[in-house]
């Protein structure tokens, strides 16, 4: 019966890998987008010149990757055919897209609450004071939600037109998830990296 | 009387065996796995071909997929590095019967073996780790031959293992090479 004993020990061990060898390799993009909303029709879209950050009290805003983001986000946006416009330029735009960071863990997309940092997005008054606090987000419905952890970015192309019932309709959204180690050079590089490859898995949004 | 004579006429086995997936679990794990151990007591009947008993097994199975584009249809589409890893632990009814007089030095044998496993599958992608687990129904076959000398022997086997698919948990099968020793009343 030793040996039974031993083969007991063991089994009750189990085991796990050993992880990744490179940071990079924790980075997980994820994309899905509402099946039955047509890009193609698509032509114009607005950006905020700031990323809100979703931060805890008391903790800082870290906006040191904020540029790298703006910028692959605009370039990827571009390459699509669709054409940037400003928000005092009083036309509106087909979508408005959205990029939240957070450095924080949080349970699932209901913690997502751009209304509540409403500050952050100046100049957006063509369409407020009809987007009040009260409105939230509306995903897909197979969208995976999941708890975020360590640095996460969500980008949301979303549908202003088409706003209705305090929701905000997503028709597309890309989410970043990856440590935040290393240098901010390396950090910058994965950043533009993953929004590039958010975009290259969503070859539906070309037209 | 007879059941005293059974316990007296205990066999023990302690093997180590390397698994090969088949089947949809080649989906989930292709490599080869290095770790898998088992513990078995037998009581050789009235027959002393056939012996029942029963066996605790562990294996374990890890494939490092590397970065991958996935699409998951509506479910979207994801771009990671991708582990997929399962522990199997299993309690299972055996039966054998050896070919051959067991008395002999080389016997070749057959055994079969039903009950129950709990199963561990994970596929960690970046930080992040679905995770499906739970009870499946475990069966394996298994052919090999054994040599004794003065009550202990070693034995090699050739076996196969298989977990139908339950719940969220895939099918599950591999073959595997067992090697042994084993420990005869004689």
């Amino acid at each position: 019966m030793g040996a039974f004993s031993v083969a007991l020990m063991l089994t009750l061990a189990g085991c796990i890998p050993s992880g990744p060898d490179y940071v990079s390799d924790y980075d997980l993009v994820y994309t899905n987008y509402d099946k039955t909303f047509d890009f193609s029709t698509v032509h114009t879209y607005m950006l905020p010149d700031s990323v809100v950050h979703l931060v805890g009290s008391g903790q800082q805003e870290d906006h040191r990757f904020d540029a790298q983001i703006l910028s692959s986000l605009e370039t990827n946006l571009n390459a699509l055919g669709w054409t940037r416009l400003d928000e005092h330029g009083g036309v509106k735009a087909d979508v408005i897209v959205l990029p939240t960071a957070n450095q924080t863990i949080y349970g699932s997309c209901a913690a997502y609450c751009w209304y509540c940092y409403w500050g952050w997005y100046p100049g957006w008054g063509y369409y407020p004071p009809a987007w009040g606090g009260g409105w939230g987000w509306g995903y897909p419905t197979d969208i995976v939600c999941t708890s975020y952890s360590a640095g996460t970015l969500a980008v949301s192309i979303t549908e202003p037109n088409k706003a209705d019932n305090n929701t905000l309709p997503v028709a597309w959204v890309g989410i970043l998830n990856g440590l935040l180690e290393g240098s901010d050079a390396s950090i910058n590089q994965r950043i533009g990296t993953n929004i590039n490859q958010m975009f290259a898995q969503s070859p539906y949004l070309a037209h | 009387m007879a059941f005293n004579e059974a316990k007296a006429q205990g066999v023990g086995e302690f093997a180590y065996q390397v698994s090969f997936p088949t089947g949809d679990f080649k989906n989930f794990a292709s490599k080869v796995s290095w770790l898998g151990f088992s513990g078995q007591y037998r009581w050789l009947l009235n027959n002393k071909r056939v012996s029942v008993g029963g066996s605790l097994n562990w294996f374990y199975f890890v494939d490092k997929q590397g970065t991958q584009t996935v699409d998951m249809g509506e479910k979207g589409t994801y771009h990671g590095f991708v582990t997929d890893f399962t522990n199997i632990y299993s309690l299972l009814g055996v039966v054998q019967y050896d070919l051959k007089d067991p008395k002999e030095k080389v016997v070749p044998f057959i055994r079969a073996g039903a009950g129950i496993a709990y199963q561990d599958q994970r596929k960690d992608v970046g930080i992040f780790e679905v995770k499906g687990d739970g009870a499946q129904f475990a069966w394996n076959a298994e052919i090999g031959i054994r040599t004794m000398r003065q009550g202990s022997g070693l034995l090699l086997a050739l076996t196969y293992h298989g977990l139908p698919k339950s719940g969220n948990l895939i099918a599950t099968s591999y073959v595997g090479i067992k090697l042994g020793f084993t420990r005869y009343p004689y």
